[in-house]
């Protein structure tokens, strides 16, 4: 997001204006209040006797209402203004402000209020890749309402505008004669409702409603003061991107500020996964829901395939008109492996045996995706291509740019191409399924057959995917089996499904800490030794604080303490001087050049994935793990971040306390 | 709305009840309105469906805009999304009862040959 710009959000209904509080949408800035996918207002500027008033000051007091300070100015710093503003916003469907105007004059003043407000009912995908509207735009004005509309056939959208003080309403605006008598004050309140809601009615956010999910979360104490404000940044923009369908009950994330503000996948599993010792109701939304669209049917246009689970789903026009697949769109080969993955940590962690229970046909499902869609042409590797070569993507694993998968020459991989991790998330979700197969679904002779494959992937896995010159495993199998032979950070993600031979998994950790992807803050999603490497390339360079979470916890699985440590203070450390509040991603230049991380220019914050990205550096630290029935405490702490304790854990077990502290050899 | 025929859809199906394996594990009864007005229940139970006379108890109500959205929807050839996001058509009561049963269709329908009015198809 831009500096200049001022966000408030309440799971996908958001408010991006400039820092006066003006929207004033253009191709340049993404501004608008939007909802569902769509853009409900384009134009909304203040003007007092013609003039827009200066900003002093923004206080951004909760993540879903904000406050302008401001000033109307003479433009010489020889007079001194004698009009304030203050301008109080808050989010829900749609927005609510308040405008006070101050005479701080000795005189009475006369003043022409106009709010300028216009739509241009934009789809989040038009906004982003400039496109043109096909529908109708309307306008109607009543004696106390304006009436911002769109009409395309069936699908109508409006944007309701009222106020609490007698206005001129015209098809461009509000207009208020005001008259202000010496040092008094003026006051309105202005509603904006989006109409059209199409997934049911869902209430404003409240700050006690904030409260109470953060004080249900686990209390943290710790010596290290930049852990707290991260801790509870992370709670608070969790808390701002939970997302209610209308449908299921409970609340999922959703995926990143401003361009993922809706149900995705990979990312609601991810950041499911990193909450679990914290919120771990998030998890069981997620399943619940994806669980609810998971594919039923062979549509190339969407991608979808009975078993899938989905990638993406939008609620915008273009979706509607089935311009663009997410109806939702499966384009994602990880995100079934995930679900299996989150719904058997869900079930270790709370004991929730009936939500398994619940899910048992889902599960099933997913798992004869793997087998017979996802290994599309049966070498026993699960691997994607894309059935909508008009606007299905390219790549379906988590570095899902264009150039992501490339050797280590630059040259981009041919389709379909079968990534390390993917195999890796098939293994884990195999052994996960089978622990439920035999503990919960009573079937053991399924558990016996999904170990087995396990075993036999393990074993194909190490022998296909190892590059011995290079001493780690290829970021990919092309579509003509070669080995794709860049160094990545693919390969961390081996070490938390436990995929990698022992031998194999030491070397991948030497790699994965080499200047080459290590850049002091992170692990670069790219090595700069690679010929695709750039610092500020989305997948090609740059540090994922999420992808980091993940890397670390597989180093401490796989029994790489101090290494797991290191990467885990780096973050921290990152997340400190982005004031708490890590990003989708940052670029990957040296520790050595520059004293702080340096921004991605169009990364996404906050990014679901980035938000639970802390959690699981925590978890990572304390050594959080469940057996089933017991709180597993194994901390291992550098230490410059001296004691970390973590406050009723809710698990099985009800509520538990875990202690750490640094050790020097840590 | 467009068509708000009477004609009650058991009238139509009679007789017609067959797999619908999209509909495996789902026990309960859709009731389906065109506008005001009800004309019929689908009743699953466990991966098999069939048209009923309208009449309580019901666990959800599924209401379209037409007769042809709703033939569209007993023969799994409607997106529910789409549906929703053109406000063609919404569910009353259990929804996740409903969007179930509605996807669960797409997987396959024992109405697809059903001759509705003898002009749906």
């Amino acid at each position: 997001m831009s500096l200049n710009t001022v966000s408030i959000l309440d799971g996908n209904a958001f408010v991006v204006s400039d820092r006066r509080g003006d929207i004033d949408a253009s191709p340049v800035d993404a501004q608008g209040l939007f909802l569902d996918d769509t853009r409900f207002l384009s134009r909304w500027i203040l003007t007092v006797n013609g003039l827009r008033p200066s900003v002093l000051s923004v206080d951004e007091q909760e993540y879903f209402q904000v406050q302008f300070f401001e000033a109307v100015t003479t433009g010489t710093i020889y007079v001194d203004s004698h009009l304030s503003v203050a301008r109080k916003r808050a989010v829900g469907k749609g927005f609510h402000e308040e405008i006070l105007l101050e005479n701080h004059d000795k005189e009475a003043i006369d003043l022409e209020v106009k709010l300028d407000a216009g739509c241009d009912f934009a789809d989040l995908f038009e906004v982003k890749d400039k496109l043109a509207k096909t529908g109708q735009l309307y306008t109607k004005t009543t004696n106390d309402r304006l009436t911002l509309g769109y009409k395309r056939e069936d699908f109508v959208r409006e944007t309701y505008i009222s106020a609490s003080q007698k206005a001129d309403i015209s098809e461009d605006g509000l207009h208020f004669h005001v008259h202000l008598p010496p040092r008094t004050s003026w006051t309105v309140s202005l509603d904006v409702q989006a109409s059209a809601r199409a997934t049911g009615d869902v209430p404003m956010r409240s700050k006690a409603n904030v409260d109470a999910w953060v004080a249900a979360a686990p209390r943290l104490v710790c010596s290290w003061e930049p852990l707290q404000q991260i801790y509870r940044r992370s709670l608070v923009d969790m808390a701002a991107l939970r997302f209610r369908t209308g449908i299921t009950p409970g609340a999922l994330p959703a995926a990143g500020l401003p361009w993922f503000m809706a149900v995705f996948g990979r990312d609601s599993l991810i950041t499911s996964f990193q909450a679990m010792p914290f919120a771990p109701e998030l998890a069981a939304s997620t399943l619940r829901t994806l669980a609810l669209f998971q594919g039923r049917v062979e549509d190339p246009f969407r991608d979808e395939e009975p078993g899938k689970i989905l990638h993406e789903l939008r609620l915008g026009e273009m979706t509607a008109f089935e311009q663009r697949p997410q109806s939702p769109y499966y384009g994602a080969a990880d995100s079934t492996m995930l679900f299996l993955i989150v719904l058997e940590e869900y079930v270790r962690w709370t004991g929730d045996r009936a939500l398994a229970q619940e899910l048992e046909r889902e599960a099933r499902a997913a798992v004869a995706w793997i087998d017979r869609y996802g290994d599309r042409d049966h070498d026993g590797f699960v691997e994607y291509k894309r059935g909508n070569d008009q606007t299905g993507l390219d790549n379906q694993c988590w570095k899902d740019s264009w150039n992501s998968i490339a050797f280590a020459d630059g040259t981009i991989a041919p389709l379909p191409r079968a990534t390390c991790e993917l195999q890796g998330y098939v293994y884990d979700a195999k052994l996960r399924t089978a622990r439920l197969a035999r503990e919960v679904w009573n079937d053991p002779v399924w558990a016996k057959q999904l170990e087995t494959q396990a075993v036999e992937l393990k074993q194909r896995f190490n022998q296909e995917f190892w590059i011995p010159e290079r001493n780690f495993f290829a970021l990919a199998l092309d579509g003509q089996k070669r080995k794709v032979d860049s160094l990545t950070s693919n390969i961390g993600h081996l070490l938390w499904s436990g995929i990698a031979d022992d031998d194999k998994a030491a070397s991948c950790v030497k790699h994965l800490m080499s200047d080459a992807l290590f850049s002091g803050w992170g692990i670069r999603t790219m090595a700069n030794s690679e010929n695709s490497y750039n610092p500020i390339g989305y997948h090609v360079g740059t540090v994922w604080p999420h992808d980091n979470s993940f890397i670390a916890w597989g180093l401490r699985q796989a029994g790489y303490r101090a290494e797991a440590a290191r990467i885990s203070r780096a973050m921290l450390e990152a997340a400190n001087l982005f004031g708490g509040r890590l990003p989708e991603a940052f670029g990957g230049y040296p520790r050595s050049d520059t004293h702080y991380p340096v921004e991605y220019p169009t990364a996404c914050s906050p990014q679901a994935w980035a938000t639970g990205a802390p959690l699981l550096l925590i978890r990572t630290l304390l050594g959080l793990e469940s057996d089933g029935t017991h709180l597993i405490v194994d901390p291992a702490i550098p230490e410059p971040l001296g004691r970390i304790e973590l406050l009723d854990i809710p698990g099985t077990w009800g509520r538990m306390d875990a202690f750490g502290r640094a050790r020097a050899s840590q | 709305m467009e068509n708000q025929s009477g004609e009650s859809l058991a009238t139509a199906t009679a007789g017609t009840e067959g797999d619908a394996p999209g509909l495996a594990g789902i026990v309960g009864r859709m009731r389906l309105m065109v506008g005001d007005t009800a004309l019929g229940v689908l009743a699953v139970d466990n991966g098999r469906a069939k048209v009923v006379p309208d009449g309580p108890p019901v666990d959800v109500t599924a209401v379209v805009r037409s007769r042809e959205l709703l033939v569209g929807i007993l023969r799994g050839q409607l997106n529910p999304v789409l549906m929703a996001l053109k406000a063609q058509g919404r569910l009353h009561g259990d929804r996740v009862l409903g969007v179930k049963i509605l996807y669960g269709l797409r997987a396959g329908s024992p109405f697809v040959q059903t001759q509705f009015d003898g002009k749906d198809k």
